[in-house]
């Protein structure tokens, strides 16, 4: 997979590579028992430090989204994919409770703010699929 | 790491070598026949003056082919992050110039001996007592060039622009030699000081004189 | 050992010119060590100090625990290093100056100039005088990496080259590091040095400003911005207290780069009648660089 980094869009880079392999494995693009790249095969191919992505992994193991298989490197846990759709939507729920908060505090009305939602909702689900 | 060395240093001076021996042997030979058609006789001092020519200027060359040249294009400060020990780098090229030198020195040397023509009222091997007396102040001649090839490389090592270096290098040699004769005197005249006296010069040399112009 | 390079107290004078003043850091083995700083004698004095070109005034200089001035033959041996501007024998391809080069270092040094030259895809017969600059540079890299080297040198290696050259200088960079060597570098192109980096060090006017790990200083400095009501009233007092690397202000606008900045810090200010539009970011690193290297103010 590949794996966009920005260093200063202010989120450290190894919570961003962790991000992006949860977000991998919720959209199933990493199925359990995939092989994840090595440490130095990510860090040469995305041009970061070694010990950034080890760090990340590390992260990830602790959340139990992948595991040591012996001699082959990490792969992806069986109940992970569960685990990273809930993290999604947290993160989500997180997102979206920052922009209501910035839209109030920009002076909008509540009112304005719901006929927002409701047309976003309308054009998300009517024009494409709906994704859990 | 020998050859790596030599082989770099012959590649990087073979194009002055060529190049020295390639103009002295033409000017060598074109000359001989330019006199041979406007005199009858072949002036020998021209031609030794060439044949001694040839080493100095590949003297100078193969310094400013060798450190000159790495100097200017940073070469040398390439060199010096490898695990090569200055002296060796050194030992190298100059081996290689010496062998240089040597090659255009007996290039010009057989020439201007071979030279054939009969009528030649001189001759480059010794032919009486005079000449004989000479011989041994041919012997500083290796060392003059070896004094310029030395001077070329400690001139091109302080000063940055290769010519300047070499420049500087011919007027430490012409100085120094002219120093050490003034010192060195009574055996050798400075024609540039004094204004030489015929009674002076060498009885070979009057006469050689007195044939060119019969009224002095 | 644990230090690949130790510099102990370095001062360095160019005649009455002070380029290095009281500079003092220790590069980990095995780490990436980024040294930032404006254009000046400061930075290529120092690596050039490292390699025992330049001898410095004062201080210590240790690498790979050698004196670089006593034992640079030694140094040599087990340190590549990749200059701004390498110069090579133009009239030598590409194959030729692996071969020349190879004649110096232990066997194995082909091989691996041959397989960097294809990762780098480099003409093997061309010769380097019809090189482009970024070719030339790609050379350089191979030759001081072929020998596996602990410590890797680079100062401005890719300094005018285009993005795609720069990239596999990185991931060679980071590839070195993940094998366990150290990479020591100097470098004007902040992202990238934010992306590799273990460590990071400011030199700013002979001065060392800062040497830390570079997730320590993005994490504990903030950038804090407010506007005033009123431009000309002095800044809070609660401010005082507070690390100040830098401060800048336009107008009514304050921006003040801020060392472990309290959090109670923000939501105070925003309860202030004097103050509006309170934000509190973490700052790039190039951001940060700027704070450190514009004025004198304390670290």
């Amino acid at each position: 997979m590949q794996f966009k980094i920005d260093p200063d869009n202010g989120s450290p880079i190894y919570e961003q590579i962790a991000r992006q392999v949860k977000y991998a494995v919720a959209e199933g693009t990493l199925i359990p028992g995939q092989l994840v790249p090595s440490v130095r095969e990510l860090a040469k191919s995305a041009a970061i430090n070694p010990n950034t992505v080890q760090r990340a992994y590390l992260d990830l193991q602790n959340e139990e989204v992948i595991e040591p298989l012996r001699g082959r490197g990490m792969v992806v846990c069986s109940g992970a994919k569960r685990r990273c759709i809930s993290d999604r939507q947290a993160q989500l729920k997180e997102r979206f409770e920052g922009l209501v908060r910035e839209a109030i505090l920009s002076g909008l009305e509540a009112d304005q703010l719901k006929r927002m939602f409701e047309n976003a909702l309308h054009q998300a689900t009517s024009g494409g699929k709906g994704t859990t | 790491m020998w050859t790596q060395l030599l082989r770099k240093d012959a590649r990087q001076v073979l194009p002055s070598i060529s190049f020295c021996t390639g103009i002295i042997v033409i000017v060598q030979i074109v000359s001989y026949f330019a006199f041979l058609y406007q005199h009858e006789t072949i002036d020998f001092g021209f031609y030794n003056a060439l044949a001694f020519v040839g080493p100095v200027l590949a003297a100078l060359a193969c310094a400013g082919m060798s450190i000159g040249n790495e100097r200017q294009s940073r070469t040398m400060h390439w060199m010096s992050s490898l695990p090569v020990p200055w002296h060796v780098s050194l030992l190298s090229q100059l081996l290689v110039s010496l062998l240089g030198i040597v090659t255009v020195a007996i290039t010009t040397f057989t020439i201007a001996a071979v030279i054939p023509d009969a009528r030649r009222y001189d001759s480059f091997l010794p032919q009486n007592e005079s000449d004989y007396a000479t011989l041994p102040w041919l012997l500083t001649y290796p060392a003059i060039v070896a004094e310029i090839y030395v001077f070329s490389i400690l001139f091109l090592l302080i000063i940055d622009e290769p010519l300047y270096g070499l420049a500087a290098a011919g007027f430490a040699t012409l100085f120094v030699n002219i120093t050490l004769c003034a010192i060195w005197e009574g055996n050798f005249e400075v024609e540039f000081f004094r204004t030489p006296e015929l009674g002076k010069l060498d009885a070979g040399l009057k006469e050689k004189l007195s044939e060119l112009d019969p009224t002095a | 050992m644990s230090q690949a390079i130790e510099i102990g107290a370095v001062c360095k004078t160019f005649g009455r010119k002070t380029v290095l003043k009281d500079v003092s850091f220790l590069v980990p083995t095995g780490s990436v060590f980024a040294l930032l700083g404006e254009n000046g004698a400061g930075k290529s004095t120092l690596i050039r100090s490292l390699l025992g070109y330049h001898r410095v005034n004062s201080g210590t200089i240790r690498v790979l625990g050698l004196d670089p001035i006593r034992q640079p033959m030694e140094i040599r041996r087990a340190v590549g290093f990749v200059s701004d501007a390498p110069a090579f024998y133009e009239w030598m391809t590409v194959e030729a100056i692996g071969g020349f080069t190879a004649g110096f270092y232990p066997a194995g040094f082909m091989e691996n100039y041959l397989k960097a030259a294809n990762d780098f895809q480099l003409p093997w017969s061309t010769k380097i005088l019809d090189l482009s600059k970024g070719m030339r540079s790609k050379v350089a890299l191979a030759l001081a990496t072929a020998f596996q080297p602990q410590l890797l040198i680079l100062d401005e290696p890719t300094s005018g080259l285009d993005p795609m050259v720069r990239r596999q200088f990185l991931e060679s960079m980071v590839d070195r590091a993940a094998a366990g060597q150290t990479v020591f570098l100097s470098s004007h192109q902040i992202h990238e040095v934010e992306r590799v980096a273990d460590w990071v060090a400011i030199l700013h006017q002979s001065i060392l400003q800062v040497v830390e790990p570079l997730e320590t200083l993005k994490s504990s400095i903030s950038q804090l911005s407010f506007s005033m009501r009123d431009p000309l009233l002095p800044l809070p007092s609660l401010l005082d207290a507070c690390k100040v690397i830098h401060s800048a202000q336009t107008g009514r606008a304050w921006l003040l780069t801020i060392r472990d900045l309290d959090a109670s810090i923000e939501s105070q200010l925003q309860t202030s009648e004097q103050i509006f539009d309170v934000k509190v970011v973490r700052p790039s690193l190039e951001e940060l660089y700027i704070a450190f290297t514009s004025n004198h103010e304390a670290r």
